[in-house]
């Protein structure tokens, strides 16, 4: 099975920038800005979801909920301002990342996840 | 020169001694609206007139925007090849900004890129990057910066160019260390009313130091080196030259040095650019050249009031031996003058130079030392072999005696004086000679007039005491 990771983002230029280095480094990804959309998706193919809280209301936490309850491993990214501050992960969440993001850590962080779920 | 480059701008040229070294990379920094670009735009303008590839690195503005203003400047940038790393408008209309990654991450490599390609297929001799700063922006930290700033640079030289490029230096990004990378810097400075170019670091050759003022207009950047005196002195004869008036002579021990300043002072009125024209008309006699800088008359009533004193003015002009520069208030930078002065010293070759007056020249020059100019100035032409008059202007008609109200006396290798006296309800003048510095002169006063003849000068006024006060007494009961 193609493993895939799951890119949710409100901002297309931030999704776009993910999904090309994810291609980049032979990662497969499906995109989602909408979170209505991601609520109702087929999660069976998805072997990690990242999720960008930016521009999202508090609807976000909902889809958090959903991934928790089915069981989908998903990282939380925070906007930079969250830098040094004390945050506790969502419920569910395998992490989080503060932006912006350093791709090798990323990268590595991915891979990771997406060998554990061989 | 041939490891030299113009920089397309001549007064910085003569600053640079010749120009930039080739294949070096130098720094103009500078704060908005101070011409940084204006003189990329003469850098690279000269290449191209010569046949050499140019390049212009915009990370700025955008093309279209640069050739526009330097249309408006009457510059033609045709023939320079552009490589624009501005941001296009769909940034901003097509949300194109972003944050999931930083700026360094995402742009550094495209852009390097771009510039290894126009470069290896252009091959330029000259670059001009407007703005360095903008690639701090792409470095994740300062070393990181300054390794891809020295590494930019290298890549360029090895691919033979010599290169210009700008800094936006600000509290956040202060751009000191852009000076430590490059082989020169050039600091460009506007203040109220005048604007200043400096050299501060140029590796492996000499310059003119200190600040030297420009002005942009149609045309572009000018530039106008400050005088130095002593970086300008010619081997020349201290000989003496008449007044053409015997009178004066016997005042003067034989007439004034070539090679010295002589201050004429008095008060209004009293004749002194009369007096000071009559060694203007010797010159002309002798064949030799003279300039009058004019800051108070204009050419026509200078021209009007020295012939109707006998002073044939006209016709010196027309024989072209007198040159009359009538200058507006506030029209010339200090060092502007300055290099009108030099263009008439080494190219009209005036052997005899008139400055009208002090005071005149301080209101028309303003900036900050306006003093220290017309020393300059002065000191140029003296040490040019020049005979130099300088009028100065005293406010008090009579009373206590002043040589003059600008404290410049220092300047002066002769003084002569000027001055009203009034005797029996008469207004009548006098001079005299206070400092000769090569040679003996006259201590006594002598009357002075001025008539449609020209000017009279009479014997020694030795029946009267107390002239300097302006109301002798008279010795004769």
């Amino acid at each position: 099975m193609i493993k895939k990771v799951l890119l949710i983002c409100k901002n297309k230029k931030n999704l776009e920038l993910l999904s090309d280095f994810l291609k980049k480094n032979g990662i497969y990804s499906k995109e989602c800005f909408d979170l209505k959309e991601a609520m109702t998706m087929d999660l069976n193919k998805v072997s990690l979801s990242l999720i960008d809280l930016s521009g999202y209301d508090r609807s976000v936490l909902k889809l958090l909920s959903i991934f928790f309850e089915k069981k989908v491993p998903f990282i939380v990214i925070y906007p930079p301002q969250a830098k040094n501050k004390n945050i506790v992960p969502p419920p569910g969440s395998k992490g989080i990342l503060i932006k912006p993001l350093n791709p090798k850590t990323l990268l590595s962080l991915i891979k990771n996840f997406l060998e554990e779920d061989i | 020169m041939k490891n030299r480059i113009s920089s397309g701008v001549d007064g910085l040229n003569e600053i640079l001694k010749g120009g930039f070294l080739i294949k070096r990379a130098y720094l103009v920094r500078g704060g908005p609206g101070s011409g940084k670009t204006t003189l990329g735009y003469h850098f690279l303008m000269d290449g191209v007139k010569k046949g050499e590839k140019a390049l212009f690195i915009t990370l700025g503005e955008p093309e279209d925007q640069l050739k526009a203003n330097a249309s408006a400047l009457e510059l033609d940038l045709s023939g320079v090849e552009f490589l624009d790393l501005t941001p296009s408008p769909e940034f901003f209309t097509q949300a194109e900004s972003y944050d999931i990654f930083s700026p360094a991450e995402v742009e550094r490599e495209p852009i390097t890129q771009m510039i290894v390609n126009k470069v290896e297929t252009l091959k330029p001799c000259r670059v001009f990057i407007d703005s360095m700063t903008q690639f701090r922006y792409l470095a994740p930290d300062a070393f990181q910066f300054r390794k891809q700033v020295l590494s930019l640079i290298r890549f360029l030289i090895e691919n033979d160019a010599t290169i210009l490029f700008t800094s936006e230096a600000s509290a956040e990004a202060p751009d000191e260390d852009l000076m430590f990378l490059s082989d020169g810097v050039i600091n460009l400075e506007v203040q109220t009313d005048i604007r200043t170019i400096e050299v501060v670091k140029f590796r492996g050759s000499e310059f003119i130091p200190g600040l030297h003022s420009y002005k942009i207009g149609q045309g572009g950047i000018k530039v106008f080196p400050r005088i130095i005196p002593e970086l300008n002195t010619l081997d020349f004869e201290y000989r003496v030259v008449s007044s053409g008036i015997p009178e004066v002579d016997e005042l003067l021990k034989g007439g004034l040095e070539m090679g010295t300043i002589t201050m004429i002072s008095g008060p209004t009125g009293v004749g002194k650019t009369t007096f000071s024209m009559i060694f203007l008309k010797e010159a002309a006699g002798r064949g030799e050249n003279s300039v009058v800088y004019s800051f108070e008359e204009t050419e026509e009533k200078l021209i009007k009031r020295c012939e109707s004193v006998n002073i044939p003015v006209k016709s010196m002009i027309e024989s072209g031996r007198l040159k009359i520069r009538h200058i507006e208030p506030l029209t010339l930078l200090p060092d502007e003058f300055g290099n009108i002065v030099r263009e008439d010293v080494e190219q009209f070759g005036a052997k005899v130079a008139m400055i009208d007056s002090t005071s005149g020249y301080e209101m028309a020059m303003g900036g900050e030392n306006p003093r220290e100019h017309l020393h300059a100035v002065c000191r140029y032409m003296a040490n040019m072999g020049l005979l130099v008059l300088l009028t100065t202007e005293i406010r008090d008609i009579t009373g206590t005696f002043k040589v003059s109200d600008h404290h410049i006396s220092y300047l002066a290798d002769n003084i002569i004086f000027l001055r009203y006296i009034e005797t029996k309800g008469e207004l009548r003048r006098a001079i005299g000679v206070l400092k000769k510095r090569l040679g003996d002169f006259e201590k006594t006063l002598r009357e002075y007039s001025i008539t449609r003849y020209g000017i009279r000068v009479g014997q020694p006024l030795k029946n009267l005491r107390n002239i300097l006060s302006g109301s002798p007494e008279s010795l004769i009961e």
